[in-house]
């Protein structure tokens, strides 16, 4: 039987017009509004004025060209009650891993004063839980506390720069661990002249003997103790109030599923 | 007109503390703490009580009168003075005996002087160490002390070696003692947000009797009352009555500080031990701390006794050192030279190997 070249072509026209829609639907379920492609710093709470956005979005372009990895900023007026580490991680897997070593967003939901940080499994290698996350998070959390916005995401995109230098120069993750620290240094100097102290006290105590003496228990006839009942009388009680030591929300990063990490909190 | 308040002071702050007749507790207005009335009048009773026992204490005299007594003419012939003329030192020796220097600060010039104004002593522990004795003891005395100059062992020379009886009092009582304690009771317990700490305090009294015998206190000031307590203790169970033969080729101290003298310092250490029995008795609290006590010397006596020590000296670097050892137990007891450079080599050293292990460890936490 001939081909009917017109009535197949009439049905492919049909069958277009019927998905283009739906895929224009599907792209706009999943995609966030207001969004462009290639945008790294996405503003909607207007936490920064035009000129920071641009100098912040030029300074994280440079960077993700730098190591080639993807850095996003993120800021929400509100999540809606959504949960932040799931919803920062699904914004990172759509829109924001341009990167081929690793990807990494922060997302603020300013209504709450909460922040995310989540990282790809590649970045998530570089930024460890323990030892990059905590690192990465404390070099920008008083800033954002304080809102000193811009500063505070340039601190974050620094952070992430030197975690990934180091990385890429020492072939491992920064772990504040092996970092040189002043303040164990300091304690232990302190502690180093507490010992040098101690032993010289305990030197030169063996070098004499001599002491005064104290009481009179070597001719004091242990037998010949006889004591009385004794007499123990109530007189009043105290009571005394502290508030229990709190224990500190600053702890590490946490695995977030699929290999992805991250770590967030208030500010 | 009727008298409507009485005033105590508050065991806690020591605040005034008014209450009204008729009412059972009181609230101090300072501190807000509250006392059951019947505590207080209670609390007041004892301390009156107690110092009634302090003033008890205070009255109650030893009899130094019976120690020691008189020579007899032949004894006293027997015997021979020297006085140091430099440092007034009176020793006292049997006529073969020749004192050649001062035991106390090394000088040679001994003056003969007459014999007269000492007791005889009512007992002696007699020497049981040797010379020889004497000497071991110090060079062992010497081991383990790092902080000791090298040049002080290997050129040093033990340069006099004197075995002298020292005179020492002996004091035997029965004694009643009175102690009153503040102790502590700690309750911990945790809210959601607090640690709460409730504390319960208690007047403790603790009164017992004991008996002390032979509680030694040196008669002499030129023998240092630390070296003397240092060198102690003395088996006392060997005493025996003195005799003047004792002396034969030994020196004696003359005393220079009578028993009446010497009271204070038997007193003290009897009373500490007494409140540290007393103390040891208050059992049961977190804390405690001793707020009053008195102790009564009862059936109390004084003897004189010459009890043996070694007298070693030697000189470094132009210092005399002088050691002692007790001549019953050989015990040695003396301070040493200290090389300044080891004392501050030994302990740097030790500082810098602690640094780097410290520092790792530090790590941990920071």
């Amino acid at each position: 039987m001939p081909l009917d070249y017109k009535r197949i072509l009439s049905a492919l026209a049909v069958l277009l017009c019927l998905l283009l829609p739906a895929a224009a639907l599907a792209a706009k379920v999943n995609a966030e509004p207001g969004i462009e492609p290639g945008q790294v710093v996405v503003d909607e709470a207007g936490l920064l004025d035009r000129s920071e956005r641009a100098e912040l979005a030029r300074h994280i372009e440079g960077l993700q060209e730098k190591h080639g990895i993807g850095i996003a900023v993120v800021t929400k007026k509100s999540l809606h009650g959504k949960d932040i580490v799931k919803y920062t991680d699904n914004l990172m897997n759509q829109r924001f891993s341009p990167g081929q070593n690793g990807n990494t967003v922060l997302l603020i939901a300013i209504d709450q004063r909460d922040f995310q940080i989540v990282t790809d499994a590649k970045m998530h290698a570089i930024i460890t839980n323990d030892g990059g996350a905590p690192y990465l998070r404390d070099a920008f959390l008083d800033d954002l506390s304080d809102g000193r916005y811009q500063a505070a995401f340039l601190a974050y995109a620094d952070t992430v720069d030197e975690l990934v230098s180091y990385y890429e120069k020492e072939g491992k993750p920064f772990d504040p661990a092996d970092q040189f620290s002043w303040i164990a240094l300091g304690i232990a100097v302190i502690l180093a002249l507490v010992v040098m102290y101690g032993v010289q006290s305990y030197l030169v105590s063996m070098m004499s003997n001599v002491q005064p003496g104290y009481g009179a228990g070597a001719y004091l006839l242990d037998d010949s103790i006889r004591l009385e009942a004794p007499t123990d009388t109530f007189l009043y009680m105290t009571v005394t109030r502290a508030p229990k030591p709190k224990e500190s929300d600053r702890d590490g990063g946490s695995d977030i599923g699929g290999g992805h990490g991250g770590i967030g909190g208030k500010f | 007109m009727a008298k409507t308040s009485v005033n105590y002071q508050c065991p806690n702050c020591s605040a005034p503390l008014p209450y009204q007749p008729g009412k059972e507790k009181a609230v101090c207005e300072y501190c807000g703490t509250e006392f059951e009335i019947s505590v207080l009048e209670e609390l007041y009773r004892h301390a009156e009580e107690r110092a009634a026992q302090e003033r008890a204490a205070q009255e109650a005299k030893w009899d130094t009168d019976a120690a020691g007594s008189e020579w007899t003419e032949e004894e006293a012939a027997a015997l021979r003075a020297f006085t140091c003329s430099s440092c007034g030192a009176e020793i006292v020796s049997d006529e073969n005996t020749m004192a050649t220097e001062c035991c106390y600060c090394g000088n040679p010039t001994l003056l003969p002087s007459r014999f007269a104004g000492m007791l005889k002593p009512d007992y002696i522990i007699p020497f049981k160490k040797t010379k020889q004795e004497a000497v071991a003891a110090l060079k062992e005395f010497y081991k383990g002390k790092y902080l000791l100059p090298s040049s002080f062992t290997g050129g040093n020379r033990v340069e006099a070696i004197q075995p002298m009886y020292v005179p020492f009092w002996l004091f035997d009582a029965e004694v009643e003692g009175h102690a009153t304690f503040r102790a502590y009771q700690d309750h911990v317990f945790e809210t959601s947000d607090e640690i709460i700490t409730e504390t319960n305090v208690y007047e403790c009294l603790r009164s017992g009797t004991m008996r002390y015998e032979r509680v030694p206190a040196d008669g002499s000031k030129k023998m240092d009352d630390s070296y003397m307590d240092s060198i102690e203790p003395f088996d006392f169970s060997e005493l025996v009555p003195f005799q003047a033969t004792y002396l034969a080729g030994n020196l004696a101290d003359k005393y220079d500080v009578d028993a009446e003298a010497a009271v204070p310092r038997a007193d003290m250490r009897m009373s500490q031990t007494t409140v540290d029995v007393l103390e040891d008795a208050v059992t049961g609290y977190d804390r405690k701390e001793i707020q009053s006590s008195s102790v009564i010397k009862e059936d109390s006596k004084v003897a004189y006794a010459m009890v043996p020590v070694w007298i070693l000296t030697t000189r470094y670097e132009n210092r005399p050192y002088t050691f002692m050892m007790n001549g019953q137990t050989g015990k040695v007891v003396g301070s040493l030279p200290i090389d300044e450079k080891k004392k501050w080599l030994y302990p740097s050293v030790a500082a810098l190997v602690s640094i780097p292990i410290v520092y790792w460890l530090a790590k941990l936490f920071v």
